[in-house]
């Protein structure tokens, strides 16, 4: 198939012998020659940012680097949990408060 | 896409994590310009493009310390940019779909190539809108984050053939939907 191919016969990473045999495709299928003609276009349309962002980036690293030495001193810090954890704990908790005996019922859990 | 003119990202990002600053700023330049463009597209919007750019490189700085070696960098650092650009659509759904909100590119230093490129990045902004987002961001990450097809795997966690597929489909699309731009159209083939 020469699609997934094409985007790197437009950028110029095939091998000669390769990209031969795509242009000669090309030359004959007017599907490969418009979608390479699509891809060619992407490729142009492709921005950059409007200025360097190396500045913005090493003044928010600097910070970051800033506020971590700060961290370090804070005797305690609360850890952060996703959703998915802060569910998963709940319903430990839930369980083990509606089940009569939660000692037995841990160590049933642990058995299994 | 490796760089074949000098240290390898790996070899850099390495370097970085035992001390040397200026591998994290080459590595910075090194993936600036391609990490906007797949994001740029991905969210149609340049400014956000540029914030997730910086926090994508702020998480890497971040999580140095979970990073896996043998792992490629560029998957790595591409499948931070991509949650991050998810996070984002998910927070902007709401106006993000709507095709109204298709934004004008951002000014470029060079005139001539803003009059001579406008158009035709405008038409291809509106293509990439209207593609599936699964088809726009195999796209996206192939066309315009240079990523090799099994690191596009990998970033999206979904088979080889899987991508391939996203892949054809997405460039037909756009075959399609950029044709009627095609001025060579009728003379190719």
């Amino acid at each position: 198939m020469v699609s997934p191919l094409l985007f790197s016969y437009i950028s110029g990473n095939l091998e000669n012998e390769k990209a031969m045999r795509i242009q000669k495709h090309i030359n004959q299928c007017v599907s490969c020659s418009k979608t390479a003609y699509a891809i060619e276009q992407v490729i142009h349309s492709g921005d950059t940012p409007r200025t360097d962002l190396w500045p913005r980036m090493a003044s928010r690293l600097a910070q970051t680097k800033k506020a971590s030495q700060t961290d370090h001193h804070m005797p305690f810090l609360f850890p952060s949990f996703t959703w998915r954890e802060a569910t998963a704990i709940a319903i430990v908790i839930l369980t083990l408060t509606v089940t009569p005996e939660p000692l037995r019922f841990l160590v049933v859990l642990g058995v299994l | 896409m490796g760089q074949n003119n000098a240290t390898s990202d790996e070899k850099l990002f390495a370097d970085y994590r035992e001390g040397d600053s200026a591998a994290f700023e080459t590595l910075f330049s090194r993936y600036q310009n391609r990490l906007y463009r797949y994001v740029e597209r991905m969210l149609n919007d340049p400014s956000a493009a540029e914030d997730i750019v910086i926090e994508t490189f702020l998480r890497v700085h971040r999580y140095s310390k979970s990073y896996r070696e043998g792992t490629k960098f560029a998957g790595w650092v591409f499948t931070i940019a991509r949650n991050q650009s998810r996070t984002w659509i998910k927070q902007n759904r709401r106006l993000w779909w709507l095709p109204f909100g298709v934004k004008a590119p951002m000014p470029a230093d060079n005139p001539t190539a803003i009059a001579e490129n406008a158009d035709i990045r405008k038409h291809v902004a509106i293509a990439f809108a209207t593609l599936p987002e699964r088809q726009r961001e195999v796209c996206s990450l192939r066309l315009l984050g240079e990523l090799s097809l099994n690191e596009i795997a990998d970033v999206v966690g979904v088979s080889l053939g899987t991508i391939k597929s996203r892949l054809f489909y997405g460039q037909r699309r756009l075959r399609d939907l950029l044709a009627d731009f095609n001025p060579n159209q009728d003379g190719k083939g």
